[in-house]
């Protein structure tokens, strides 16, 4: 059931590739964006890049996040999926998997050359690298909490960025600082450790938040 | 509460044949009793037209038999288990087609019954694209669904009745949008579905009643809750 809904997430991708390349390219706009704007400085910008790069992530998560349920709620594809599979939490999972693909993984390939771009010297791609593998499924699980909290609204783009974003703190915090200090000379398994934690939790608990809140605006 | 008016068409909840019993069911919409001890049962073959006014309460029903919806009171039990629809052995087979067809606009026509065929399985020995055929929408079963026309998209929607063999359809005006040469073609499926012993719960304005046999009616009016309606 699982491996069915995210085939046909990736058939729905291949058809409409438009779509898919939007958070990535949100993303590689937005981190160019800082060094027009604040200081094309390599050491200036070194010391602000993980921060422009976990900031980015965040809101390219975020706009992939509104339309996670809502298309197949409006179509009517929850209904007939929520028939036939029983449960909630194999939908919700799978959509999931599916949202982290299309614009988690895009984006931990791309942000190698963006950290070129930000000066962001090779001895961190490491830190960088598994900050963001750590950090974003974990944006994914909680983010879709949120969208399906708000999957029965029309317009749920605002109100959606201000239930999830202050969900996403200590994961920018920690992703962030994960890069800072391996930048500074420091060691970065401590912050690791922890993003690895909020992502065992996340997986764990937000499929049952997110099957729940899909059960309510379904009824 | 006032007691509700039995219908005369239903029968008896407590038949030993039925397969699918309805007991005491009360829906609600907005804190607002739709209907309320609404008992019907249903046998092998037989179909079952659900008549009432707009805002009634047919497509709440029909989605409560689903599962989508949870009853505010009453109990919908099935005599192949338990009632309990977690025992996926005993689970009936349900086919829904409701106000959303379930198509997904980029996918084509054959890649979303493809889809349905791996998510409920595929018993009843038709490919997806015999089961296009069965609609007469197997031409356009390469085109994405967004190009389709409205009617065209629904016959989609109900070649889906024809990937397996269902306990029971649940069709929620099911013939909106088809021409003629569809309403006739859904018939013929419904024909086929009822003599190899399945249900069928259907509302519909148009009258499609002919096709089915063993019709029995109910009038969600005669069922209506204490608190008027807004």
């Amino acid at each position: 059931m699982l491996i069915t809904i995210i085939k046909r997430d990736l058939k729905c991708v291949s058809h409409n590739l438009s779509g898919a390349i939007q958070p990535i390219g949100f993303f590689i706009i937005i981190t160019s964006l800082f060094p027009l704007a604040v200081t094309p400085d390599p050491e200036a910008l070194q010391s602000i890049a993980p921060g422009i790069i976990w900031i980015s992530a965040l809101l390219a998560t975020l706009l992939a996040l509104d339309t996670l349920f809502k298309e197949d709620f409006i179509d009517g594809t929850m209904d007939q999926m929520f028939i036939a599979a029983d449960s909630l939490y194999v939908i919700a999972f799978a959509r999931i998997i599916s949202h982290w693909l299309f614009s988690g993984l895009p984006l931990i390939v791309m942000c190698l050359v963006i950290a070129m771009m930000l000066h962001i010297p090779a001895y961190t791609f490491d830190a960088l690298i598994v900050s963001l593998l750590l950090g974003t499924p974990t944006l994914s699980m909680v983010g879709s909490i949120g969208a399906a909290l708000t999957v029965g609204l029309r317009y749920s783009g605002v109100l959606l960025t201000l239930i999830t974003l202050p969900l996403y703190i200590p994961v920018l915090i920690f992703g962030a600082s994960c890069i800072s200090a391996d930048l500074a000379g420091f060691p970065w398994t401590g912050q690791a450790y922890l993003m690895g934690a909020m992502l065992v939790l996340s997986i764990t608990l937000a499929p049952f938040a997110t099957a729940a809140a899909l059960r309510i605006n379904m009824s | 509460m006032s007691t509700p008016i039995k219908d005369t068409h239903s029968i008896d909840a407590h038949t030993s044949q039925a397969l699918l019993s309805v007991e005491n069911l009360t829906c609600e919409r907005s804190d607002a009793p739709l209907f309320s001890n609404l008992s019907f049962s249903l046998e092998k073959s037989q179909s079952l037209r659900i008549l009432g006014p707009n805002g009634s309460g047919k497509t709440t029903l029909i989605r409560t038999i689903a599962g989508i919806h949870k009853p505010a009171l009453g109990q919908i039990r099935w005599s192949t288990g338990p009632g309990n629809r977690d025992n996926s052995a005993n689970k009936p087979n349900i086919a829904y087609i409701g106000h959303t067809t379930g198509i997904r606009g980029e996918l084509t026509a054959l890649e979303n019954l493809e889809f349905y065929a791996r998510m409920t399985g595929n018993l009843s020995g038709m490919s997806p694209t015999e089961c296009l055929e069965k609609l007469n929408v197997a031409h356009c079963s390469k085109l994405p669904c967004m190009r389709l026309s409205a009617g065209q998209r629904q016959r989609v929607a109900l070649s889906r009745l024809a990937l397996n063999q269902h306990d029971l359809w649940l069709l929620d005006e099911p013939v909106t949008s088809l021409d003629d040469q569809g309403i006739d073609l859904l018939l013929d499926l419904a024909r086929c579905h009822l003599e190899a012993g399945g249900m069928t719960i259907y509302c519909s304005h148009q009258s499609i009643h002919s096709g089915f046999k063993n019709d029995t009616e109910i009038d969600l009016r005669n069922f209506k809750g204490d608190h008027p309606q807004c």
